[in-house]
């Protein structure tokens, strides 16, 4: 066991939450092809749900994490219907989209600083034993979370690959109108995307959270980016590719916090930065090439 | 009018003027060109950061702060050198992050593109100070003139003011010129523009230095009356307030956005301190940006071309030339290529 | 033929040889493959100058592919495009563009927010203060060469039926409006060639009258013309020679009537 081997260890656990929070992202982006800014509030939003289930109404960090998970996909549904689905039905052009997601990340974020103020916060937990693995010191609750995550990942994959939702799911990432031609109701499949993607940014919000040990409103600003750098590089609406960017991400971030703590941040941005002007599609293409929109 | 006041309302004019100018540098990138910069608050730290380490004095080795260059020079050179900054910075990040063709990747790009800069300065405290940033830069003329503070104050704004009108009839010149035109439409249809002999790319590059020099100019001027600036000074929450006042105001339009700066910075910012409503102002200030947030989302949905819209130039009907054969048009009238 | 302003781009001509039919454009085994996707597969033919040359084909048939490799919008996999003695292939389609070889899009790419008549300006080749340098001389540099744009400008709005709404947005206009915009909007650009992809889909019956004896009169006055069309009277009317295309490559090519008489052309269409 050395630093090396503890900091792939802190990059394995780091990668569970990333894993979330990107699967969530691709999957809405590739559905609704919004590249959502407000992401990341919508994991502080489920950090704090968490907060208040977990400290102040005494409840397991489990179930902690289940609420701030369903919060999520609360507030992303709701985002959906009243803010998004209008608007593309208004037939706003993509920049105004994109400055939305912006503004609505500033909005949930003001609300949730006029609400919560600037403290930072940490949740209560009990101690977790540590377990020794290959050079690793994890505890049981972060194998824990790596296997919710692997869990949600697994489930995700059934659904992807052998439900009908998420044929429609395909479709309508592939092609809306000609799913929409076969029938398939967009809107719904839309909507659904937007609940799940929210899911898995609440869950990721609160995993992180939890890996950090304290959060306040800003942290989801922070983690966003990581997370859009961990799609983007394994290839922005392809749900496997999440998974290879979650990997890399996290592997990458540990091990260059062994250099020099600040790099920690940095080499995601640098892998972000580097993949869009790049390539933009990512490491494993999906099947929608990433199409040029005029400004309108 | 007693001191403070005075004082206040100095301040006030300052900051709406740089703010103008800024404004009018992000019109030329986003409501002219379609580029959205996401990053644009950059450029104007680039200019406030060269700005002052060129009027600053050497680093004192043991000082408390410590920074490259210190050339020491009077204005107007740190304000000149700020603006370079600003437009040397846009073009080496422009040459890279301007490639995806996709707009809201563009936006993401540069969004990150100033996140590292953020980092990098922050941490490598021999550039700039790190996150204590600089202070102490000396005003402009100010040991020459030996003005009270508040009389300072008064000059500062009017050498402001006379800036500001100068950029706005630069800004002018270009938006209103077959070059600004070009511009538009790049932002409507860069493929077609392409499609009718249009070097697109450079046209896109160029809009993006000028509109960096304005923002470096911005902060020059700036960081030369506050004294100080710090990578505090320049989140991502600035980048947004330039965007509202960019779409209130009117994309495309400079008076538009000029109004739309008005709007945000002065109006909404400083009027909120006189609601006597709410007993903490942080609560205040999170609502406000609340409030900001939702008009800002009121106007892209309802009114996405601002309060003042930008309106395409009208000729006087002129008899037109004798029709035309299809002739080539051996059209070289001046002789210029794009 | 109307006589020819000299060549800005002088790329060597054939000396003294002048040909009967003269060739504008000459598209060489030209393949363009996506992948598995074998969109152009090896098309060859000439274009002869003057003369609206059709290009037709069931869907698929690569038609629009050809459009945009041959305006520089996609470089292809293999072939050549010979224009003006060079083959430009491998040009960007400002490039292209700037050569005379102008093209107008499948789905309207008028400038909306522009009014009609800034659509036409900024299409005029080398307007003074187009450049950076020229805008920041000042209106002085460019308003006299801007107000002589803007008079042929008025002059072709007239030939194409859109005088009245010069200074109305480009956006407002409507499907056929816009149809003629852009190809009044092309002939700004003095091209030598014109390149038309669809330009009546989806334009009502009464402005596609208004399209065709533009184009009618365009030929008139000696412009070269690829026309690719679904709308078969159209072709027929305006077209002397007609390309047909199918699975990415030629398969006729001769008059109207001779084509429609040919059982290759029907079977293609037909998907035997």
């Amino acid at each position: 066991m050395n630093t090396f081997t503890l900091a792939i260890g802190f990059g394995l656990v780091s990668s569970a939450s990333l894993l979330l929070g990107a699967a969530g992202f691709t999957i809405q982006f590739g559905v609704t092809n919004i590249f959502n800014l407000a992401y990341g509030a919508v994991m502080t939003v489920g950090m704090f749900v968490a907060y208040l289930v977990n400290v102040d109404a005494g409840g397991s960090i489990w179930i902690a994490l289940v609420c701030g998970a369903l919060a999520g996909a609360a507030l992303s549904w709701f985002l959906n219907a009243c803010v998004f689905a209008p608007l593309r039905r208004r037939g706003v052009s993509q920049w105004a989209i994109t400055v939305v997601t912006f503004a609505l990340s500033w909005i949930i974020g003001g609300a949730l600083l006029a609400a919560a103020g600037t403290l930072t916060r940490t949740y209560n937990q009990p101690q977790y034993r540590s377990v020794h693995l290959l050079g690793m010191i994890l505890t049981t609750e972060q194998l824990a979370i790596m296997g919710v995550s692997v869990a949600l990942m697994v489930g995700l994959h059934l659904l992807l690959r052998y439900t009908r939702l998420g044929k429609e799911m395909r479709a309508t990432a592939a092609n809306p109108e000609l799913a929409r031609t076969c029938g398939i109701r967009t809107s719904r499949v839309t909507s659904i995307a937007w609940v799940l993607a929210g899911l898995l940014c609440g869950a990721a919000g609160v995993t992180e959270a939890i890996n950090l040990g304290s959060f306040d409103t800003t942290t989801g600003g922070t983690l966003l980016l990581i997370v859009i750098a961990a799609a983007v590089f394994g290839g922005v609406g392809q749900p496997y590719g999440a998974m290879l960017g979650a990997l890399v991400i996290g592997l990458s971030t540990e091990l260059a916090a062994l250099v020099s703590p600040n790099l920690k941040n940095v080499i995601a941005f640098a892998i972000l930065a580097a993949t869009l002007l790049v390539r933009p599609n990512g490491l494993i293409p999906a099947p929608v090439v990433v199409a040029e929109a005029p400004v309108q | 009018m007693s001191a403070a006041w005075q004082y206040y309302f100095i301040t006030l004019l300052v900051y709406a003027c740089v703010n103008l100018i800024a404004v009018w540098g992000l019109n030329l990138q986003f409501g002219l060109g379609g580029i959205l910069n996401f990053g644009y608050i950059i450029f104007q730290s680039a200019g406030a950061y060269v700005g002052a380490v060129v009027a600053l004095g050497p680093a004192v080795t043991g000082g408390f702060q410590s920074y490259i260059l210190g050339a020491n020079l009077p204005w107007p050179v740190p304000l000149l050198a700020g603006g370079a900054a600003g437009g040397l910075l846009s073009l080496v990040v422009g040459v890279v992050a301007l490639r995806p063709r996709r707009i809201d990747y563009q936006g993401m790009a540069l969004l990150t593109v100033g996140l590292i800069m953020t980092v990098i300065i922050s941490d490598y405290t021999g550039l700039f100070n790190g996150v204590a940033g600089l202070s102490d830069v000396p005003k402009p003329f100010g040991a020459a003139l030996n003005l009270g503070f508040v009389s300072y104050g008064w000059f500062f704004v009017g050498i402001t003011a006379c800036l500001t009108v100068l950029m706005y009839f630069l800004v002018r010149r270009l938006s209103d010129s077959p070059w600004g035109r070009q511009l538009r439409a790049l932002r409507e249809n860069p493929r077609a523009l392409q499609g009718l002999g249009v070097h697109v790319g450079s046209k896109r590059l160029q809009a993006f230095v000028v509109g960096g020099i304005f923002a470096g100019v911005s902060g020059a001027l700036l960081v030369e009356f506050i004294g100080s600036w710090s990578p505090g000074a320049w989140t991502l929450d600035e980048t947004f307030l330039f965007f509202v006042a960019v779409v209130i105001g009117g994309r495309g339009n400079n008076l538009g956005v000029a109004m739309g700066t008005i709007v945000t910075f002065t109006v909404v910012l400083e009027g909120v301190q006189y609601l006597p409503l709410f007993s903490y102002t942080s609560v205040a200030e999170a609502l406000q940006i609340v409030v900001i947030g939702l008009a800002f989302i009121f106007f892209v949905a309802w009114k996405p071309n601002g309060l003042i819209p930008e309106r395409p130039k009208r000729f006087r009907g002129r008899e037109p030339a004798p029709t035309p054969s299809f002739a080539i048009e051996d059209g070289n009238p001046g002789g210029e290529t794009r | 033929m109307t006589a020819r302003a000299p060549d800005r781009f002088d790329i060597g001509r054939i000396a003294g040889a002048r040909e009967e039919v003269a060739v504008a454009l000459e598209v060489v085994d030209l393949k363009m493959h996506f992948g598995g996707v074998h969109a152009v597969d090896g098309a060859s033919f000439e274009v002869a100058e003057g003369v609206i040359t059709g290009l037709i084909g069931p869907n698929g048939a690569g038609k629009s592919t050809v459009i945009d490799v041959i305006s520089g919008f996609l470089k292809p996999t293999a072939g050549n495009v010979i224009y003006r003695d060079a083959d430009i292939a491998a040009w960007p389609a400002d490039r292209v563009a700037g050569a005379g070889m102008v093209r107008t899009f499948q789905l309207s790419s008028e400038f909306p927010r522009l009014s009609v008549m800034e659509n036409l300006l900024t299409a005029m080749p080398a307007l003074r203060g187009s450049t950076l340098a020229g805008a920041l001389r000042g209106p002085r540099h460019w308003r006299r060469a801007e107000a002589d744009a803007v008079a042929r400008g008025y002059g072709l709005l007239e030939r194409f039926g859109l005088e009245g709404r010069a200074d109305e947005y480009a956006g407002e206009l409507s499907g056929g409006q816009k149809r003629l915009l852009e190809i009044a909007r092309a002939v700004a650009a003095g091209p030598r060639v014109l390149l038309l992809d669809e330009p009546f889909a989806g334009v009502n019956p009464t402005l596609a009258r208004e399209v065709e004896s533009a184009l009618a009169a365009l030929r008139a006055d000696g412009l070269t013309m690829v026309l690719v069309e679904h709308d078969m009277g159209a072709i027929e009317r305006l077209c002397e020679d007609v390309i047909v295309m199918a699975d990415g490559r030629v398969i006729a090519r001769g008059t109207m009537a001779e084509i429609a008489a040919n059982h290759e052309v029907a079977d293609a269409y037909l998907g035997s």
